[in-house]
């Protein structure tokens, strides 16, 4: 960055050097590196197990999902060995004792998309979602028939491995830059059974701006890399190696639309900027535009009273006020109350898409759940102080 | 605008890898332009960049993440300057033991160290990171005419200091 000033410093030239001496020793990068590495996996898994609501009916969407995954391999796909959960048990564990049969047929099974590589299978078994929101399930064997050894699964059940990897959908790129599009999401590895020789990865995404196009039907295209178990040091190489998997994504969307037209208050996201953002831009009313829920998300579009005026100049850098606008205008809180009187609270961590209207903003953000939810048990929905009844 | 927040730990890990590259030694610096210690800036490091990995905004771009990021660092260092319980000691694994530079009289380093608060501030961001006015204004939460006359006194009062060598 250059400085462009009329009024010189005395010895600037000077000043810049003494401050470019002050840095960090590699090892003290390092040691940070794996700090805040722990410290966010561990703050996601938080996040992922927030909600303290029956979890003999509610599964974590981990779990859930992995547990579709068992399931439908009765249906013939053969990629675990292990014990295998009936589909009458299945669902009588994840619902109760009323199956909610709907759901299940939603699932996709992208049946015999398995990759073997260094004697690791890496299989894509299981989607769930909806139109902007999709949730998928890998599961990862060992062709020897061996459990994986020494992964202790962190409080909550997630396990301490991961792969590098890079997971695409292919959207027709006039869809792409028409609309800005962008994928915001996670991906966690749980063990449905210890005693087999798999693993699970659940891997979800969520598109704010799809428009008109849905993910259902395009392709998915998942590559993964040297899985690692991560711990104290060094990370361990599981196995080493590429797995590349392509599959369309063949699931009946599972939302539901929701009525439409209520007025709700926008929330501020960063708990520092609450202060301020309230100074300048709350309380910002809203109202809705299109509603839907899925069991894994909500997808909310809606017209907030407050001008989209942004200041960024020509430098590109976004100025603290557009920062804030941003926030403010993204701000999504939902809690979503069940028939047994639980709540499952979820935000939209400040992704979405905002577009200027004159003195309105209309704006779209997708906000996936922590754990699938069967829609027949949900009572309402309250956005930003605003209930809606199902 | 949307932000994607870490997956695996594999994920978690190569963000992690790329924000202490990118920032870590321009949180360490401006740390030491505020505290004018090196004691607390792996901590208010790990925070910020903490938060960065696990709440941050959608960024619109580099510059946007950038400034971001000093915002955030300016706030910790504040809360930390008004903590009642600031610390006095840390542990020394707590620590990064960054390297800093030696500080003498006569130094434009020391000169500056011995500046305000709000000058040292506007003096780093202007002639360090290359912020015009309008911008530090925005970061630092102060008008444009407040930047300008700490820039103007911090120029006045170095030239003093340094025995007006320009």
């Amino acid at each position: 960055m250059t400085t462009n000033t009329t009024d010189s410093m005395p010895r600037v030239d000077e000043y810049r050097t003494s401050v470019d001496q002050l840095h960090f020793s590699d090892e003290a990068k390092a040691r940070m590196v794996e700090r805040l590495a722990a410290a966010a996996v561990e703050d996601q898994q938080k996040n992922a197990y927030v909600t303290p609501v029956h979890r003999r009916r509610h599964l974590p969407l981990a779990a859930a999902v992995s547990a579709l995954a068992i399931t439908l391999a009765l249906g013939g796909v053969a990629y675990a060995t292990g014990a295998l959960v009936s589909l009458p048990q299945f669902i009588a564990h994840l619902f109760g004792n009323e199956p909610q049969v709907e759901i299940v047929d939603k699932i996709g099974r992208p049946v015999g998309v398995a990759q073997s590589m260094s004697g690791v299978t890496v299989s894509a078994d299981a989607i769930i979602g909806d139109k902007s929101n999709v949730a998928v399930v890998f599961s990862v064997a060992k062709d020897d028939g061996t459990p994986f050894e020494g992964i202790e699964p962190l409080d909550g059940g997630l396990l301490p491995v991961g792969f590098s990897e890079s997971i695409d959908v292919d959207f027709p790129l006039v869809t792409k830059i028409a609309q800005g599009m962008g994928a915001t999401g996670s991906s966690y590895f749980y063990d449905a059974d210890p005693s087999d020789n798999a693993i699970q990865l659940v891997e979800t995404r969520s598109y704010d701006d799809l428009g008109n196009a849905s993910l259902v039907g395009r392709t998915m295209t998942a590559r993964f890399e040297d899985l690692k178990l991560y711990g104290e040091g060094e990370p361990v190489v599981l196995a080493k190696g590429r797995w590349s998997l392509s599959f369309p994504l063949n699931y009946e969307d599972a939302s539901i639309e929701l009525p439409i037209g209520q007025a709700f208050e926008l929330a501020t996201f960063h708990e520092d900027d609450v202060a301020n953002t309230k100074d300048e831009f709350a309380p910002i009313q809203a109202t809705i535009d299109k509603l839907s829920v899925s069991p894994i998300a909500l997808h909310l579009s809606y017209t907030a009273n407050q001008k989209a005026a942004w200041t960024s100049g020509e430098s590109g850098q976004m100025s603290e006020h557009d920062s804030k606008l941003s926030d403010a205008l993204l701000g999504v809180r939902v809690a979503v109350s069940l028939t047994d009187g639980t709540t499952v609270e979820a935000e939209s961590y400040g992704g979405g898409a905002i577009s200027a209207d004159g003195d309105v903003a209309h704006c779209e953000t997708n906000i996936l759940f922590s754990q699938i939810l069967d829609l027949s048990e949900v009572a309402s929905i309250t956005i930003g102080g605003t209930t809606i009844e199902l | 605008m949307r932000q994607t927040r870490p997956q695996s730990h594999a994920d978690a890990k190569a963000q992690a890898e790329r924000l202490v590259g990118t920032y870590a030694d321009t949180i360490l610096r401006l740390s030491y332009t505020y505290l004018h210690s090196t004691a607390d800036a792996e901590d208010i490091c790990q925070t910020v960049l903490l938060r960065a990995m696990t709440s941050a905004p959608a960024f619109s771009g580099p510059e946007h993440e950038r400034a971001w990021i000093i915002r955030i660092t300016i706030n910790a260092c504040k809360d930390l300057l008004r903590s009642a319980a600031r610390r006095t000691t840390v542990a020394l694994e707590a620590t990064g033991e960054p390297e800093a530079p030696e500080e003498s009289d006569g130094t434009v380093a020391d000169a500056v160290a011995r500046l305000p608060h709000d000058q040292r501030e506007a003096v780093y961001l202007h002639y360090y990171e290359g912020y015009r006015i309008s911008e530090i204004a925005s970061l630092v939460g102060a008008s444009e005419a407040a930047v300008t006359k700490r820039l103007s006194r911090a120029r006045a009062a170095l030239r003093h200091m340094l025995g007006d060598q320009s």
